[in-house]
């Protein structure tokens, strides 16, 4: 027998993953009872199943890296399903003497009706898409959805909740058939952006600018939470980049609420006027001050 | 002419690589018809049928409600090949 990999159109540093993936695409294409009659399909499926069987799984594949596996290859002869309906199958022998290929697919539905009729089969589950606001996903909030049913259905969304989480609501999906269970409700959350925050775990981010002066000399501003504005005190000497914490005025978490984390931005004017200009100047001449002296 | 060797659930259950309980659920979800199914009691077609069921759902991701379909699909194709044969 040829080296499995070489089979499987591999390279022997091939992983785990390639050499599943390989294997399957080389059996959906050979698998000998979707090929009925085809001895290279047969041959062929035979071999890669007997390569897949040497390095198909992690133990397998050691074993055969570790050349454990030589040259025993006395492996059961499978015999395909196609060989053994040839002749006096009982399988393929059903459909009788008036079969014709016109019955053909009216009999693949009947067959595959009588399946679905005979087993109690669960629902469907339905997906529904909720948008919420970001503040709502913050608090958490109870929202109303009216489901394909009709009926309504209360969803109760928890604080910190992110865009794409799914909430199951048990068997509220489509409902089941021959006895089986109602299939569930998943509600897969969107949550709007809001301008300016931005939450990463149970805290919210923002970005406040202050000016010049307001850094240098320090004092109290205004910043906005999601509960509206708070008074923020700003330590003199402040620079872009310093962060303050707002506690509280976080994100909730169960019982606790996380904190608000605000990061300043020094913003100057973009044009400063002449005169500014000669203020600073002169104000440098009698306070020097170098940020890259430490350099 | 081949000779028909015949097999216990344990005995299929080790060549097919396969928990009991899964050829089982094959016979329960009528995939599978046994030989003697009183005794169950399984012959070389229930073998290579449930090796082929194995393969598709375990090598090709065919999910449980097609597996039906196809088998039905294959005793067809069977059928008339053995026509076309004979």
């Amino acid at each position: 027998m040829d080296n499995p990999y070489k089979t499987l159109g591999l390279a022997e540093d091939a992983t785990q993953a390639e050499i599943k993936k390989a294997y399957r695409n080389l059996a959906k294409l050979h698998h000998p009872d979707l090929n009925p009659g085809k001895k290279a399909s047969e041959d062929k499926f035979k071999e890669i199943s007997q390569a897949y069987e040497l390095i198909g799984t992690p133990e397998a594949k050691k074993k055969f890296d570790e050349g454990e596996v030589q040259k025993k290859q006395e492996q059961q002869q499978r015999e395909s399903f196609y060989r053994t309906q040839q002749g006096a199958g009982r399988y393929s022998q059903s459909f009788g003497d008036g079969f014709s290929e016109e019955d053909f697919f009216s009999n693949l539905f009947r067959s595959a009706q009588q399946q679905q009729e005979a087993t109690p089969r669960k629902g469907q589950d339905q997906i529904y898409d909720l948008s919420i606001s970001f503040k709502d996903a913050v608090l958490g909030v109870e929202k109303e959805l009216t489901l394909a049913n009709g009926k309504t259905l209360a969803v109760k969304i928890p604080g910190g909740i992110e865009t794409g989480k799914k909430l199951r609501f048990s068997q509220m999906g489509s409902p089941g058939s021959k006895g089986g269970p109602a299939g569930d409700a998943y509600v897969r959350i969107h949550v709007e952006a809001l301008s300016g925050f931005r939450s990463s775990g149970d805290t919210i981010e923002t970005e406040i600018p202050i000016s010049f002066y307001e850094g240098l000399l320090g004092g109290e501003i205004e910043a906005p939470t999601i509960d509206g504005n708070v008074l923020l005190t700003i330590p003199p000497g402040s620079s872009t980049g310093t962060r303050l914490r707002i506690k509280g005025k976080g994100v909730v978490n169960k019982a606790s609420r996380g904190d608000q984390i605000v990061t300043l931005k020094v913003l100057l004017p973009k044009k400063p006027s002449p005169e500014l200009q000669a203020a600073v100047k002169e104000c440098e001449k009698n306070f020097p001050f170098n940020p890259r002296e430490a350099l | 002419m081949s000779v028909k060797i015949y097999f216990e659930l344990q005995e299929v259950a080790t060549i097919c690589t396969l928990p009991p309980e899964d050829i089982n659920y094959f016979v329960v979800m009528s995939w599978i018809e046994p030989h003697d199914p009183e005794e169950n009691i399984f012959d070389n077609e229930d073998i290579a049928r449930i090796q082929l069921i194995r393969d598709l759902r375990e090598n090709m991701g065919v999910n449980d409600e097609a597996i039906p379909v196809i088998l039905h699909l294959i005793d067809q194709l069977n059928f008339i090949h053995r026509g076309e044969n004979a």
